[in-house]
Protein backbone atom coordinates (compact mmCIF):
# COMPACT_ATOMS: atom_id res chain seq x y z
CA UNK A 1 0.00 0.00 0.00
CA UNK A 2 3.00 2.29 0.47
CA UNK A 3 3.22 2.76 -3.44
CA UNK A 4 -0.38 3.75 -3.46
CA UNK A 5 0.14 6.43 -0.86
CA UNK A 6 2.88 8.12 -2.90
CA UNK A 7 1.02 8.30 -6.46
CA UNK A 8 -1.71 9.85 -4.48
CA UNK A 9 0.88 12.59 -3.16
CA UNK A 10 1.60 13.37 -6.64
CA UNK A 11 -1.51 13.66 -7.50
CA UNK A 12 -1.72 16.08 -5.21
CA UNK A 13 1.19 17.92 -5.99
CA UNK A 14 -0.01 17.98 -9.54
CA UNK A 15 -3.82 19.22 -8.44
CA UNK A 16 -2.78 22.10 -6.40
CA UNK A 17 -0.01 22.92 -9.68
CA UNK A 18 -2.66 23.00 -11.82
CA UNK A 19 -4.76 24.71 -9.89
CA UNK A 20 -2.07 28.03 -9.50
CA UNK A 21 -1.39 27.91 -13.01
CA UNK A 22 -5.21 28.37 -14.24
CA UNK A 23 -4.92 31.26 -11.85
CA UNK A 24 -2.03 32.74 -12.85
CA UNK A 25 -3.38 32.08 -16.90
CA UNK A 26 -6.41 33.78 -15.95
CA UNK A 27 -4.91 36.81 -14.45
CA UNK A 28 -2.37 37.43 -17.45
CA UNK A 29 -4.67 36.32 -20.59
CA UNK A 30 -6.31 39.64 -21.60
CA UNK A 31 -2.52 41.36 -20.76
CA UNK A 32 -0.96 39.08 -23.01
CA UNK A 33 -4.05 39.79 -25.77
CA UNK A 34 -3.64 42.97 -25.56
CA UNK A 35 -0.11 42.96 -25.61
CA UNK A 36 -0.04 40.63 -28.42
CA UNK A 37 -2.33 43.40 -30.38
CA UNK A 38 -1.10 46.51 -29.55
CA UNK A 39 2.21 45.41 -30.95
CA UNK A 40 0.38 44.43 -34.44
CA UNK A 41 -1.30 47.86 -34.56
CA UNK A 42 2.40 49.77 -33.79
CA UNK A 43 3.53 47.53 -36.35
CA UNK A 44 0.60 48.33 -38.82
CA UNK A 45 0.91 51.95 -37.79
CA UNK A 46 4.67 51.92 -38.52
CA UNK A 47 4.64 51.03 -42.16
CA UNK A 48 1.98 53.03 -42.94
CA UNK A 49 0.60 56.74 -42.00
CA UNK A 50 -2.82 56.21 -43.28
CA UNK A 51 -3.64 53.30 -41.09
CA UNK A 52 -6.68 53.38 -39.40
CA UNK A 53 -7.58 51.46 -35.71
CA UNK A 54 -9.51 48.50 -37.26
CA UNK A 55 -8.27 47.86 -40.50
CA UNK A 56 -10.02 44.98 -42.73
CA UNK A 57 -7.97 41.83 -42.55
CA UNK A 58 -8.29 40.18 -45.71
CA UNK A 59 -6.56 36.51 -46.67
CA UNK A 60 -5.67 37.37 -50.08
CA UNK A 61 -4.89 34.12 -52.26
CA UNK A 62 -2.13 35.59 -54.35
CA UNK A 63 -1.41 32.06 -56.24
CA UNK A 64 -2.34 28.66 -55.25
CA UNK A 65 0.09 27.93 -52.81
CA UNK A 66 0.09 31.02 -51.22
CA UNK A 67 -1.95 33.43 -49.15
CA UNK A 68 -1.55 36.68 -47.94
CA UNK A 69 -3.22 38.58 -45.16
CA UNK A 70 -3.65 42.46 -46.14
CA UNK A 71 -4.89 45.00 -43.73
CA UNK A 72 -7.22 47.20 -46.29
CA UNK A 73 -7.52 50.75 -44.82
CA UNK A 74 -11.16 52.18 -46.70
CA UNK A 75 -12.48 54.77 -44.62
CA UNK A 76 -16.05 56.15 -45.85
CA UNK A 77 -15.87 53.85 -49.25
CA UNK A 78 -12.27 55.45 -50.12
CA UNK A 79 -9.69 53.37 -50.36
CA UNK A 80 -6.60 54.78 -48.99
CA UNK A 81 -4.18 51.62 -49.25
CA UNK A 82 -3.02 48.75 -47.41
CA UNK A 83 -0.23 47.18 -45.33
CA UNK A 84 0.78 43.25 -46.79
CA UNK A 85 2.33 40.46 -44.52
CA UNK A 86 4.99 39.34 -46.77
CA UNK A 87 6.49 35.60 -45.58
CA UNK A 88 10.16 35.04 -47.76
CA UNK A 89 11.87 31.82 -47.89
CA UNK A 90 14.71 33.30 -49.83
CA UNK A 91 16.47 34.59 -46.78
CA UNK A 92 19.84 33.85 -45.53
CA UNK A 93 18.53 31.71 -42.59
CA UNK A 94 14.82 30.62 -42.69
CA UNK A 95 11.91 32.83 -43.25
CA UNK A 96 11.97 36.64 -43.41
CA UNK A 97 8.65 37.82 -42.04
CA UNK A 98 7.49 41.72 -42.65
CA UNK A 99 4.76 44.72 -43.15
CA UNK A 100 5.00 46.40 -46.22
CA UNK A 101 2.84 49.38 -46.48
CA UNK A 102 1.42 50.53 -49.76
CA UNK A 103 -0.36 53.55 -50.74
CA UNK A 104 -3.11 53.63 -53.26
CA UNK A 105 -1.17 54.66 -55.59
CA UNK A 106 0.89 51.64 -55.69
CA UNK A 107 4.09 53.36 -53.71
CA UNK A 108 5.48 51.83 -50.89
CA UNK A 109 5.57 53.91 -47.53
CA UNK A 110 7.24 51.48 -44.89
CA UNK A 111 8.63 48.47 -43.83
CA UNK A 112 8.99 46.78 -40.40
CA UNK A 113 10.56 42.77 -39.85
CA UNK A 114 8.70 40.81 -38.01
CA UNK A 115 10.54 37.46 -37.93
CA UNK A 116 13.94 36.77 -39.70
CA UNK A 117 16.65 34.80 -38.41
CA UNK A 118 19.31 36.72 -40.44
CA UNK A 119 23.26 37.26 -39.21
CA UNK A 120 23.31 39.48 -36.56
CA UNK A 121 24.90 42.55 -37.75
CA UNK A 122 24.49 42.29 -41.22
CA UNK A 123 21.57 40.32 -42.80
CA UNK A 124 19.50 42.19 -39.71
CA UNK A 125 20.79 45.46 -41.06
CA UNK A 126 18.12 44.98 -43.79
CA UNK A 127 15.74 46.43 -40.76
CA UNK A 128 17.58 49.14 -40.72
CA UNK A 129 16.01 52.20 -42.29
CA UNK A 130 19.70 52.75 -44.18
CA UNK A 131 18.40 49.88 -46.32
CA UNK A 132 14.84 50.31 -46.47
CA UNK A 133 14.30 53.92 -46.92
CA UNK A 134 15.48 53.25 -50.55
CA UNK A 135 11.90 51.59 -51.17
CA UNK A 136 9.79 54.29 -49.68
CA UNK A 137 7.64 56.18 -52.29
CA UNK A 138 8.97 53.77 -55.14
CA UNK A 139 6.26 51.67 -57.57
CA UNK A 140 6.94 48.72 -59.78
CA UNK A 141 6.88 51.77 -62.43
CA UNK A 142 9.82 53.76 -60.83
CA UNK A 143 11.95 51.30 -59.92
CA UNK A 144 13.76 48.04 -61.02
CA UNK A 145 13.36 46.24 -58.37
CA UNK A 146 16.77 44.07 -58.26
CA UNK A 147 19.86 44.67 -56.43
CA UNK A 148 22.33 46.94 -58.37
CA UNK A 149 24.66 43.43 -59.05
CA UNK A 150 21.87 41.93 -60.65
CA UNK A 151 21.19 45.50 -62.91
CA UNK A 152 18.81 47.08 -60.75
CA UNK A 153 17.78 49.85 -59.11
CA UNK A 154 18.42 48.62 -55.37
CA UNK A 155 21.74 49.62 -53.37
CA UNK A 156 22.65 45.68 -51.51
CA UNK A 157 23.79 45.90 -47.84
CA UNK A 158 27.26 45.41 -48.29
CA UNK A 159 28.27 41.24 -47.57
CA UNK A 160 24.39 40.53 -47.17
CA UNK A 161 23.48 40.29 -51.34
CA UNK A 162 21.50 36.96 -50.25
CA UNK A 163 18.97 39.06 -47.74
CA UNK A 164 18.77 41.88 -49.72
CA UNK A 165 18.23 40.00 -52.91
CA UNK A 166 15.14 38.35 -50.63
CA UNK A 167 13.95 41.73 -49.11
CA UNK A 168 13.63 43.01 -53.03
CA UNK A 169 12.10 40.34 -54.77
CA UNK A 170 9.68 39.99 -51.64
CA UNK A 171 8.73 43.73 -52.09
CA UNK A 172 8.32 43.22 -55.45
CA UNK A 173 5.78 40.11 -54.99
CA UNK A 174 3.91 42.80 -52.38
CA UNK A 175 3.55 45.26 -55.02
CA UNK A 176 2.19 42.50 -57.16
CA UNK A 177 0.27 41.11 -54.96
CA UNK A 178 -1.09 44.76 -53.84
CA UNK A 179 -2.09 45.17 -57.97
CA UNK A 180 -3.76 41.92 -57.88
CA UNK A 181 -5.88 42.54 -54.81
CA UNK A 182 -7.33 45.95 -56.29
CA UNK A 183 -7.40 44.87 -59.51
CA UNK A 184 -9.90 42.38 -58.26
CA UNK A 185 -11.69 44.29 -55.91
CA UNK B 1 28.01 21.11 0.69
CA UNK B 2 27.16 19.87 4.41
CA UNK B 3 24.23 21.26 6.44
CA UNK B 4 26.69 22.58 9.21
CA UNK B 5 27.80 25.65 6.68
CA UNK B 6 26.68 29.02 8.35
CA UNK B 7 23.61 30.82 6.89
CA UNK B 8 26.14 33.68 5.74
CA UNK B 9 28.22 30.29 4.05
CA UNK B 10 24.54 29.05 2.47
CA UNK B 11 24.32 32.74 1.36
CA UNK B 12 27.74 33.26 -0.67
CA UNK B 13 28.35 29.55 -1.61
CA UNK B 14 26.55 30.56 -5.05
CA UNK B 15 28.20 33.65 -5.92
CA UNK B 16 32.23 32.34 -6.41
CA UNK B 17 32.80 29.00 -3.87
CA UNK B 18 29.57 27.14 -5.90
CA UNK B 19 29.34 29.35 -8.86
CA UNK B 20 26.33 27.45 -10.90
CA UNK B 21 28.29 28.07 -14.27
CA UNK B 22 31.41 29.16 -13.30
CA UNK B 23 32.72 26.44 -10.97
CA UNK B 24 29.62 23.84 -11.02
CA UNK B 25 28.94 23.92 -14.59
CA UNK B 26 25.57 23.60 -14.51
CA UNK B 27 22.70 25.04 -17.18
CA UNK B 28 25.05 25.52 -19.91
CA UNK B 29 22.31 25.41 -22.68
CA UNK B 30 20.65 29.08 -21.47
CA UNK B 31 24.45 30.43 -20.51
CA UNK B 32 25.76 29.88 -24.63
CA UNK B 33 22.25 30.51 -26.06
CA UNK B 34 21.05 33.54 -24.66
CA UNK B 35 24.15 35.57 -23.60
CA UNK B 36 23.84 37.37 -27.31
CA UNK B 37 23.76 41.21 -25.17
CA UNK B 38 23.76 42.09 -22.00
CA UNK B 39 20.09 42.86 -21.14
CA UNK B 40 19.12 38.82 -22.26
CA UNK B 41 21.58 37.41 -19.68
CA UNK B 42 20.25 39.40 -17.41
CA UNK B 43 16.90 38.64 -18.03
CA UNK B 44 17.30 35.01 -18.16
CA UNK B 45 19.18 35.28 -15.03
CA UNK B 46 16.55 36.87 -13.07
CA UNK B 47 14.22 34.56 -14.65
CA UNK B 48 15.85 31.26 -13.48
CA UNK B 49 16.60 32.93 -9.65
CA UNK B 50 12.46 33.46 -9.19
CA UNK B 51 12.17 29.64 -10.35
CA UNK B 52 15.17 28.60 -8.20
CA UNK B 53 13.81 30.74 -5.02
CA UNK B 54 10.12 29.61 -5.52
CA UNK B 55 11.03 25.73 -5.85
CA UNK B 56 13.66 25.82 -3.53
CA UNK B 57 11.01 26.86 -0.77
CA UNK B 58 8.08 24.65 -1.71
CA UNK B 59 10.29 21.80 -2.09
CA UNK B 60 11.65 22.12 1.11
CA UNK B 61 8.62 23.18 2.63
CA UNK B 62 6.96 19.91 1.45
CA UNK B 63 10.24 17.63 2.15
CA UNK B 64 8.40 15.67 5.15
CA UNK B 65 5.39 14.80 2.51
CA UNK B 66 7.36 14.33 -0.82
CA UNK B 67 8.42 10.37 -0.81
CA UNK B 68 11.71 9.30 -1.46
CA UNK B 69 11.06 7.80 -3.94
CA UNK B 70 8.88 10.17 -6.44
CA UNK B 71 10.48 12.86 -5.22
CA UNK B 72 12.00 13.59 -9.19
CA UNK B 73 8.49 13.57 -10.56
CA UNK B 74 7.66 15.61 -7.92
CA UNK B 75 10.38 18.30 -8.23
CA UNK B 76 9.91 18.61 -11.52
CA UNK B 77 6.07 19.04 -11.34
CA UNK B 78 6.79 22.06 -8.90
CA UNK B 79 9.47 23.26 -10.92
CA UNK B 80 7.43 22.87 -14.30
CA UNK B 81 4.73 25.15 -12.20
CA UNK B 82 6.73 27.95 -11.45
CA UNK B 83 8.70 28.04 -15.15
CA UNK B 84 5.26 28.59 -16.65
CA UNK B 85 4.37 31.12 -14.35
CA UNK B 86 7.43 33.06 -15.35
CA UNK B 87 6.48 32.71 -19.02
CA UNK B 88 2.88 34.10 -18.95
CA UNK B 89 4.41 36.94 -16.14
CA UNK B 90 7.18 37.61 -19.15
CA UNK B 91 4.61 37.75 -21.86
CA UNK B 92 2.14 39.70 -20.52
CA UNK B 93 4.56 42.61 -18.89
CA UNK B 94 8.14 42.10 -20.55
CA UNK B 95 6.57 41.06 -23.85
CA UNK B 96 10.27 42.62 -25.34
CA UNK B 97 12.28 40.28 -23.11
CA UNK B 98 10.16 37.35 -24.11
CA UNK B 99 10.95 37.54 -27.85
CA UNK B 100 14.24 37.51 -26.49
CA UNK B 101 14.56 34.41 -24.73
CA UNK B 102 12.11 33.06 -26.78
CA UNK B 103 12.32 29.17 -26.44
CA UNK B 104 14.81 29.34 -23.48
CA UNK B 105 12.51 30.38 -20.89
CA UNK B 106 10.01 27.09 -20.99
CA UNK B 107 13.70 25.38 -21.20
CA UNK B 108 14.29 26.08 -17.70
CA UNK B 109 12.60 23.02 -16.47
CA UNK B 110 15.07 21.10 -17.74
CA UNK B 111 18.01 23.99 -16.25
CA UNK B 112 20.07 20.89 -14.23
CA UNK B 113 20.95 23.96 -11.71
CA UNK B 114 16.95 23.99 -10.74
CA UNK B 115 16.88 20.41 -10.31
CA UNK B 116 20.02 20.47 -9.20
CA UNK B 117 19.27 22.51 -5.87
CA UNK B 118 16.13 20.98 -4.90
CA UNK B 119 17.84 17.13 -4.82
CA UNK B 120 20.54 18.38 -3.32
CA UNK B 121 20.06 21.16 -1.15
CA UNK B 122 15.99 21.97 -0.78
CA UNK B 123 15.16 18.56 0.32
CA UNK B 124 17.43 18.47 3.60
CA UNK B 125 17.69 21.61 4.60
CA UNK B 126 15.33 23.53 6.13
CA UNK B 127 12.95 26.56 4.45
CA UNK B 128 15.25 29.57 5.36
CA UNK B 129 18.20 28.33 4.42
CA UNK B 130 16.55 27.00 0.84
CA UNK B 131 15.43 30.37 0.75
CA UNK B 132 18.75 31.89 1.28
CA UNK B 133 20.33 28.72 -0.75
CA UNK B 134 17.63 30.06 -3.96
CA UNK B 135 18.78 33.85 -3.78
CA UNK B 136 22.56 32.90 -3.53
CA UNK B 137 22.26 30.31 -6.20
CA UNK B 138 20.13 32.29 -8.69
CA UNK B 139 22.51 35.51 -8.10
CA UNK B 140 25.79 33.66 -9.09
CA UNK B 141 23.64 32.39 -12.15
CA UNK B 142 22.61 35.99 -12.49
CA UNK B 143 26.55 37.37 -12.99
CA UNK B 144 27.50 34.70 -14.89
CA UNK B 145 25.26 35.04 -17.45
CA UNK B 146 25.88 39.27 -17.14
CA UNK B 147 29.15 39.16 -17.29
CA UNK B 148 28.83 36.34 -20.26
CA UNK B 149 26.20 38.99 -22.43
CA UNK B 150 28.04 42.20 -21.22
CA UNK B 151 31.59 41.08 -22.64
CA UNK B 152 30.07 39.48 -25.48
CA UNK B 153 27.95 42.79 -26.26
CA UNK B 154 31.10 45.00 -26.19
CA UNK B 155 32.93 43.01 -28.54
CA UNK B 156 30.40 41.38 -31.01
CA UNK B 157 28.35 45.02 -31.01
CA UNK B 158 30.14 47.55 -29.52
CA UNK B 159 27.17 48.67 -27.01
CA UNK B 160 26.53 48.16 -23.42
CA UNK B 161 22.55 47.34 -22.76
CA UNK B 162 22.22 48.82 -25.86
CA UNK B 163 23.85 51.80 -26.05
CA UNK B 164 26.84 52.53 -28.11
CA UNK B 165 30.15 52.63 -26.77
CA UNK B 166 32.84 53.41 -29.51
CA UNK B 167 32.28 55.99 -32.57
CA UNK B 168 30.74 55.30 -36.09
CA UNK B 169 33.75 53.37 -37.65
CA UNK B 170 34.36 50.79 -35.19
CA UNK B 171 33.65 47.68 -36.91
CA UNK B 172 32.52 44.77 -34.04
CA UNK B 173 33.81 41.47 -34.23
CA UNK B 174 30.87 39.87 -35.44
CA UNK B 175 31.53 36.08 -34.14
CA UNK B 176 31.05 37.26 -30.50
CA UNK B 177 27.61 37.63 -30.65
CA UNK B 178 27.25 34.45 -32.97
CA UNK B 179 27.79 31.06 -30.92
CA UNK B 180 30.73 30.48 -31.44
CA UNK B 181 31.53 33.60 -29.44
CA UNK B 182 29.61 32.25 -26.60
CA UNK B 183 32.22 29.54 -26.52
CA UNK B 184 34.90 31.37 -26.61
CA UNK B 185 33.68 33.82 -23.93
CA UNK B 186 32.93 30.62 -21.57
CA UNK B 187 36.05 29.50 -22.30
CA UNK B 188 37.81 32.02 -21.38
CA UNK B 189 35.97 32.51 -17.94
CA UNK B 190 36.66 29.26 -16.92
CA UNK B 191 39.83 29.53 -17.72
CA UNK B 192 40.34 33.07 -15.47
CA UNK B 193 37.74 31.34 -12.68
CA UNK B 194 40.10 28.09 -12.63
CA UNK B 195 43.18 30.53 -12.28
CA UNK B 196 41.91 32.79 -9.80
CA UNK B 197 41.11 29.53 -7.57
CA UNK B 198 44.29 28.19 -8.21
CA UNK B 199 46.41 31.56 -6.77
CA UNK B 200 43.51 31.53 -3.64
CA UNK B 201 44.53 27.95 -2.90
CA UNK B 202 48.17 28.16 -3.60
CA UNK B 203 48.06 31.07 -1.54
CA UNK B 204 46.13 29.84 1.28
CA UNK B 205 48.47 26.40 1.18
Amino acid sequence: MKGFKDVIILILISTISGFCLSLVYAKTQAKIEAVKQESVRTALKNVADFMTDDPKKVDFEFSETETIPIYDVTINGEHLGAALEITTPEGFSGNIVFLMGVNQRGEITGFQILDAKETPGLGTKAADKAFWGQFVGRSLDTMTFKVKKDGGDVDAITASTITSRAVTHALEKGLKAYQAYRGGA
Amino acid sequence: MSTKNSIGTVLTEGLWRSNPVLILLLGMCPTLGVTSSAINGIGMGLATTFVLIMSNLVVSAMRGIIPKKMRIPCFIVIIASFVTIVEMLTQAFTPALYKALGVFIPLIVVNCIVLGRSEAFAYKNSVFRSLLDGIGMGIGFTLALGIMGTIREILGNGSILGNPLFGEHFSPMLIMIMPPGAFLTLGYLLGLANYINRMRARKGA
